[in-house]
């Protein structure tokens, strides 16, 4: 049986720059989509310069707090463009980033699409 | 004879192995060599297993036979090899799939092991010796793609620069009937591989898309029921749904491993008293009709893998069934039992924030009863059980580590070996120093000190009565007392140490307090 397949998930694309992002708000936001499509399979598309696996040091907290849903995580590239080629193919994913500056969010303005931000934790020194 | 594989499985030594039929041997394999040299330690717990002349294993881990078996079934060029022959399938090997129980040593016991001794736990060395071998080296420098997966598949997450270094394709987690064959069939087409596949529940295989295994397991392993019902937080398990394997099915595999001259069975289940049991209450006619079966097929003998000590209780004081099964139906055919069992904690506080149903069909304030009645249950009736606790939960308070040690105290009278599972959280891994100084509390070496007395004092009658008295096993029964003795010595001389340390960081009774006031 083909269980593996991007028409029977809810697709998610997200960017990851290597801030430390809010893991449970995101898998909230993954696991919303998720039933919102009436499905327990998530393919998460992965942009990130950190390049594959390191990105999975960002996302280890959603893996590992994720029970219910079943997660395919596929790494898209770790450029703009890579990001900008999948977005220019693809239509029915919902787009995630950690940062609205980069290059990666002008990719998406370009291309017209919406994103959601996650909130990254701050990092407070005091001296 | 084939011209090689398309599809090789295999994983590392410490797993490639039947540890001389005896299963528990193979926790050895989990801890670093102390006492005796390393080889002579990884002989004991994990020797070589006879192959064929392809490499491939007369008796191999139960899981890889399972992904061997749905290959197979679905067309692929698949086998298990040995680690030891994977050149053997170089030129034709493209896919190479590994998996292992605990990758890493992140796992209980080994983390525990790793974080007492400050030494890494032969498993790991061994797994990492493996990955750097020139056969897998090989293999990635031709283009094989590399999947691995297993229950201690999240281990990758920890260990990012491992998973670049060594190539790695896909990192899969859950039981992976449903997706093994996609994901094959794509590294086949060379069509992008996902990185990281996690299995819900709901994707778990239903009965008839579990095949039966081609090839031997080790030591006969066969399950009868996949996941529990029982809920408790630290375990993965119960998340999946609850499946009864039909006996028409268990027999078929029992005639693969016969077919290979394994001449007994190991039931694998998280609980195999549950075996169609009403909810958490065990049912006799399933049970009994499924060793009856199992007795007029095997010559050999019939082993539990895991066994609830509520299911234990229930199952002997509500219809006698453990005395049944071990004196009318298992007798005369074997004499005892080995079984792992789960204590996790003697504090009743403690049992209902993590394992409110452990207990059940008993309420979780007999949890303490319903561990000393079992192990009595137990002991009269000649099963040996293998105990686990698990100190240094997060919701842990030093009054239920207390708890935890009187209920040791009380199962001295008891044949059995217990072992202590520490929670080491995964960062402290990278930092054992300080996760010793700063997490390992006076009421942690107390039970852990209590556990290696109860196990030291029952061990020498295991070995020379119980488990190891076979003639030919004389070799690692002397090798296993060299061990012992090692440890023993060890603990007589570093035990004034370690209590004294003990009650230095005791704080005060009131009545220390009262005189150290008044003077």
């Amino acid at each position: 049986m083909v269980l593996i397949t991007k028409v029977n998930a809810y697709r998610a694309a997200v960017v990851l720059t290597g801030k430390k992002i809010r893991s449970g708000y995101f898998l909230n936001i993954l696991l919303k989509g998720a039933a919102r499509r009436g499905t327990r399979n998530i393919v998460l598309t992965v942009f990130s310069p950190l390049g594959s696996p390191h990105y999975l040091e960002v996302l280890r907290d959603v893996i590992q707090n994720n029970i219910a849903n079943a997660l395919n995580i596929e790494f898209g590239g770790d450029t703009p463009e890579d990001l900008e080629r999948f977005l220019s193919n693809e239509d029915e994913v919902d787009l995630f980033l950690d940062d609205p500056s980069t290059p990666f969010a002008e990719k998406a303005r370009g291309l017209g699409r919406d994103f959601t931000l996650i909130p990254y934790e701050e990092v407070v020194t005091h001296e | 004879m084939s011209n090689g594989y398309e599809v090789v499985i295999t994983t590392d030594r410490t797993m490639m192995s039947n540890h001389h039929g005896k299963e528990f041997l193979g926790f050895m394999a989990t801890g670093p060599a102390i006492g005796i040299p390393e080889k002579l330690w990884m002989w004991i717990a994990a020797p070589k297993i006879k192959v064929d002349r392809e490499g491939k294993p007369q008796q191999a881990p139960y899981g890889l036979r399972k992904i061997e078996a749905k290959l197979i079934d679905d067309g692929f060029n698949a086998a298990i090899i040995d680690p030891d022959h994977l050149d053997k399938h170089l030129d034709s090997m493209r896919v190479l799939m590994i998996g292992h129980h605990d990758f890493f040593a992140f796992g209980p016991p080994s983390n525990e092991w790793w974080m007492i001794t400050g030494k890494e736990p032969v498993n790991r060395q061994s797994f990492i010796r493996f990955m750097n071998s020139p056969a897998v080296r090989k293999a990635k420098e031709r283009g094989v793609k590399i999947i691995v997966g297993g229950p201690a598949a999240w281990q990758w997450l920890w260990e990012l620069d491992r998973w670049r270094e060594w190539g790695v394709d896909t990192v899969v987690d859950g039981e992976a009937e449903r997706v093994v064959s996609d994901l094959v069939q794509r590294a086949l087409n060379g069509d992008p591989l996902p990185d990281y596949v996690y299995v819900g529940p709901h994707n778990s295989p239903s009965i008839d898309e579990i095949p039966v295994i081609k090839g031997a397991s080790v030591n006969g392993l066969v399950e009868i029921m996949r996941g529990c019902p029982r809920g408790c937080k630290f375990c993965s398990v119960t998340l999946r749904p609850l499946r009864y394997i039909p006996l028409e099915k268990i027999l078929q595999e029992v005639e693969v491993n016969l077919r290979a001259g394994i001449e007994s069975v190991l039931l694998h289940s998280e609980d195999v008293l549950l075996y169609h049991a009403d909810g958490v209450k065990p049912r006799p006619e399933p049970l009994i009709k499924l060793h009856r079966e199992l007795l007029n097929k095997i010559p050999g003998v019939v082993g539990w893998a895991h066994a609830s000590l509520a299911a234990i209780k229930y199952a002997e004081d509500e219809h006698h069934l453990i005395s049944k099964l071990m004196k009318d139906i298992l007798y005369p055919r074997q004499d005892f039992l080995g079984v792992e069992v789960g204590i996790e904690t003697g504090s009743v506080r403690l049992a209902k924030i993590i394992m409110p149903a452990k207990s059940a069909p008993y309420p979780p304030e007999k949890w303490p009863e319903v561990v000393e009645d079992a192990f009595a249950i137990m002991h009269e009736n000649r099963i040996v059980p293998a105990a686990t606790l698990i100190l240094g939960l997060p919701e842990e308070t030093p009054d239920d580590v207390v708890k935890t040690a009187e209920l040791i105290d009380r199962l001295r009278p008891y044949r059995s070996l217990i072992v202590p599972m520490f929670f080491v959280p995964m960062g402290a891994l990278k930092n054992m120093d300080w996760f010793r100084r700063n997490a390992i509390k006076p009421e942690h070496i107390e039970v852990l000190m209590k556990t290696l007395d109860h196990s030291l004092y029952w061990a020498d009658d295991l070995i020379n009565n119980i488990y190891l008295r076979e003639p030919h096993l004389a070799p690692v029964r002397w090798g296993l007392k060299l061990f012992l003795g090692y440890v023993k010595r060890k603990v007589k001389k570093l035990k004034p140490t370690i209590e004294a340390m003990i009650e230095a960081q005791r704080p005060p009774s009131e009545t220390e307090r009262e005189v150290s006031l008044t003077t």
